[in-house]
């Protein structure tokens, strides 16, 4: 073979690659990016929401009061009937593979996620990977709401869910978690919560400034918030859980990864000290004493103080020793606040079950674990360490106060 | 006759860890979790090395019979009728073996990627790249594999990493808590997909030094053992027994959990391109020994000649099954029965070579 003939055949193979069609291909602009899905329910039937990235507006940014998503619905019978309505109303096929966040109504998760779930994990577009939340309320409040930052309020939602440990109120759930405690004993299911307000709940309401919106008309809300955490039993909502609580809950879990808690200065009475979690483990241990299950949570967590809203100086031995005490004071009631709700609704969300099942397999299979768990006794040990004082030493002192 | 003595002992080392972990692995951590939970591990273990009992048959009765492979020494062995049974039987399980991985992976493209493309089209597609490189030789199949097998592996222990972030300990756990018979159809059924290992038999006198291939073969197995075992445990750690016991394709759902940094998502892919390329080399070895074996089997003049009809019969196997449950329920016949044809053929014929006196020079081979 000559070289002309070798390039030739080289040239031959480069354009393998440019020319060859696929038979599944679909064209970038036949198919729609759905962004975020909303499931509700409307008497028998699912009554779906999709939000459709519209590409045009969002490229150059200049589209104005326009948001660059095409909230869409669809209803049927079953959540994939309803998602194939869609398909009558959107001129481009819904592609799910880039969908970032997933909205459960608040009375479909009362009726049950088992039905609503199954699909999400047969497929082959979804990811399992993908964050669930639970909404207050209608999904499609959710995803009608325009908040600010952020012109798809699907990546909103999805940012709020990955920017959580500012301070650590909610959980994050995906798709692939939700599948395993469902399935699993000894577990059960949680969700975030969120909700979208008219506005800030602890501002003082805005006037309105008229004329802008025509009475009667409903504004799209402009808050969306992510705190609190729905409590499941076996797939159905029973009850939720406030900010606290949901800390409570994440100690138990390991999982709070950032927050601040506020104690008292403990050498100066009505004066707040800001202490920034910085890492938290947990441990449990399941006992069987005299045939009967216990369980022991240990908690340990390391602190940095970020803020001393008095004037005495907390910088001493003693009172770090006393500082750390009142933390890991607040750490149990926490801590025990999640116990306590999950105890009285006999549902085991923190997964205690689970570490008995491990740890005792004969037994677990012979115990019903159900009817046990809010009977089990739980002992709570935290231990909180606090490891520096950020940059500063002593706090701000006006020279009225200081010692001489 | 095809060439003999052109291969190299490495190649040989990727060309089995191609086939021990290429296609029959998407299946196998869901078939072990429905036997045995959360030991497959331990039986994959047991089963590894109870293989390795096997590669040492295998080892010894080709070393025994220099630059002839298994159906040719198997008649010199066992006496012609009983030579050429066993032959024959090792000749229909590596077709069988070619024409369900073709299927399978099929199935795995069609129901991850292509769903709208008709199978023929993959299928026939691979089939005719499998019967041109076949008709190349061992050789051919051989260096492409030395090539990919290096970046395949790669990928499949980034697609391992990349998942390590999900993983949690205590879906591994409790460990130990099968039944004595559970145990047992999980190690059989752990033998016998590291029978695939059988090829090595037709390989043999293809290879320019079977010295070698002793460590060799047995640091392919060893090392097989350890991919198959980490997937395993990475899906049982990433989705929990009951829901690896769920999927269809549990090593793919692995891979598409795998996300690089915030920003690049659907890598699977990518991932999916490599699996094309498993199977290539996995189909084309096995279509090799299959159309290889056939030809000593008759005693025919030119393998060729015989390649294209046997290419067809392998095309329409593979077509035949309805759906991907027909093909599980196939090729779970291998899971059950398997070890039958990979560990007893080879003892069988290790014992009663042990009265024959073998033949220690061979003019292919001096």
């Amino acid at each position: 073979m000559s070289a002309t003939h070798k390039k030739l055949l080289l040239l031959l193979f480069i354009s393998i690659i440019f020319l060859s069609g696929c038979w599944d291909r679909k064209e970038i602009n036949q198919i729609g990016f759905a962004v975020g899905l909303g499931i509700d329910k409307d008497g028998d039937n699912y009554q779906i929401i999709t939000q459709m990235a519209l590409p045009s507006l969002l490229e150059g940014g200049g589209g104005g009061d326009e948001p660059p998503v095409w909230v869409v619905g669809g209803k049927g019978r079953t959540v994939f009937e309803a998602i194939r309505d869609v398909n009558t109303r959107s001129a481009r096929r819904p592609f799910w593979g880039h969908l970032n966040v997933i909205v459960i109504g608040e009375e479909v998760a009362k009726d049950g996620l088992i039905p609503v779930i199954d699909l999400l994990s047969r497929g082959q577009e979804l990811r399992r990977s993908n964050y669930i939340v639970i909404a207050q309320g209608k999904a499609r409040d959710i995803l009608e709401a325009q908040p600010k930052l952020e012109s798809i309020n699907a990546i909103f939602i999805s940012q709020l869910i990955e920017n959580r440990t500012g301070q650590s109120v909610a959980p994050a759930v995906t798709i692939n978690d939700l599948l395993i405690t469902l399935s699993s004993s000894g577990i059960e299911s949680v969700l975030p919560r969120i909700s979208a307000l008219e506005q800030e709940s602890f501002l003082p309401p805005k006037k309105e400034e008229g004329g802008d919106s025509p009475e009667g008309e409903e504004k799209p809300k402009e808050i969306l918030e992510l705190r609190g955490t729905g409590i499941f039993k076996n797939d159905k909502l029973i009850d939720w859980m406030d900010e606290e609580t949901t800390r409570g809950y994440l100690w138990v879990r390991g999982q709070v990864r950032g927050g601040i808690i506020v104690v008292e200065n403990p050498s100066e009475p009505g004066a707040n000290i800001s202490l920034e979690i910085k890492s938290n483990k947990s441990k449990i241990t399941p006992r069987v004493e005299n045939g009967k299950i216990a369980i022991d949570i240990n908690i340990s967590s390391t602190f940095n103080l970020v803020e001393n809203a008095g004037f005495v100086s907390v910088e001493s031995k003693a009172t770090m020793q006393d500082l750390r005490q009142r933390a890991s004071e607040a750490i149990r009631k926490e801590v025990n606040k999640a116990i306590k709700k999950a105890q009285e609704n006999k549902t085991d969300i923190l997964g205690l079950g689970e570490h008995v099942r491990v740890q005792y397999p004969g037994m677990w299979r012979e115990i019903q674990w159900s009817e046990l768990f809010h009977t089990v006794e739980i002992r709570v040990n935290t231990e909180a360490v606090i490891q520096e004082a950020a940059m500063t030493l002593k706090p701000v002192t006006p020279p009225s106060q200081r010692s001489k | 006759m095809i060439k003999r003595g052109t291969i190299s002992p490495r190649q040989v080392f990727f060309i089995l860890i191609m086939l021990l972990t290429g296609i029959y692995i998407l299946i196998l951590p869901r078939h072990l979790v429905t036997i045995v939970g959360t030991d497959g591990w331990l039986v994959l273990l047991v089963g590894g090395f109870v293989s390795s009992l096997m590669l040492f048959f295998i080892n010894k009765i080709s070393r025994k019979f220099p630059g002839k492979t298994v159906v040719e020494f198997a008649p010199v062995v066992m006496g012609l009728f009983l030579g050429k049974l066993l032959g024959g039987i090792l000749v229909v399980y590596y077709t069988f073996l070619a024409a369900v991985s073709l299927r399978i992976f099929a199935e795995m493209l069609k129901s991850v990627l292509l769903s709208d493309t008709p199978r023929w089209v993959v299928v026939v597609a691979l089939v005719a790249l499998i019967t041109w490189i076949v008709q190349n030789g061992l050789e051919d199949i051989a260096r492409f594999t030395e090539l990919l097998a290096p970046i395949i592996l790669l990928l499949l222990i980034a697609a391992f990493l990349g998942d390590v972030r999900y993983m949690e300990a205590i879906r591994l756990r409790p460990m130990f808590q099968s039944a004595a018979l559970p145990l047992l159809e999980g190690f059989l059924s752990s033998l016998s997909y590291f029978g695939i290992i059988i090829v090595l038999l037709m390989l043999y006198p293809y290879v320019n030094a079977p010295k070698k291939l002793t460590i060799t073969s047995l640091l392919a197995l060893a090392f097989a053992v350890l991919i198959t075992i980490g997937f395993f445990i990475g899906a049982v750690a990433t989705f929990g027994i009951y829901e690896t016991g769920r999927m269809a394709w549990p090593v793919i759902e692995l891979v598409k959990m795998v996300r690089v940094g915030e920003f690049l998502e659907r890598v699977e892919s990518l991932f999916l391109s490599v699996w094309l390329s498993i199977a290539f080399i996995n189909v084309s070895v096995l279509a090799f020994c299959s159309v290889s074996g056939w030809t000593q089997l008759i005693n025919a003049e030119n393998y060729r000649k015989l390649t294209y009809p046997i290419m067809l019969s392998l095309l329409l196997l593979s077509l035949w099954p309805r759906d991907l449950l027909d093909v599980l329920g196939l090729y779970s016949l291998n899971f059950t029965y398997g070890f039958l044809i990979t560990l007893i053929i080879p003892f069988f014929i290790f014992v009663v070579s042990q009265f024959h006196k073998g033949e220690k020079n061979d003019v292919s081979n001096p």
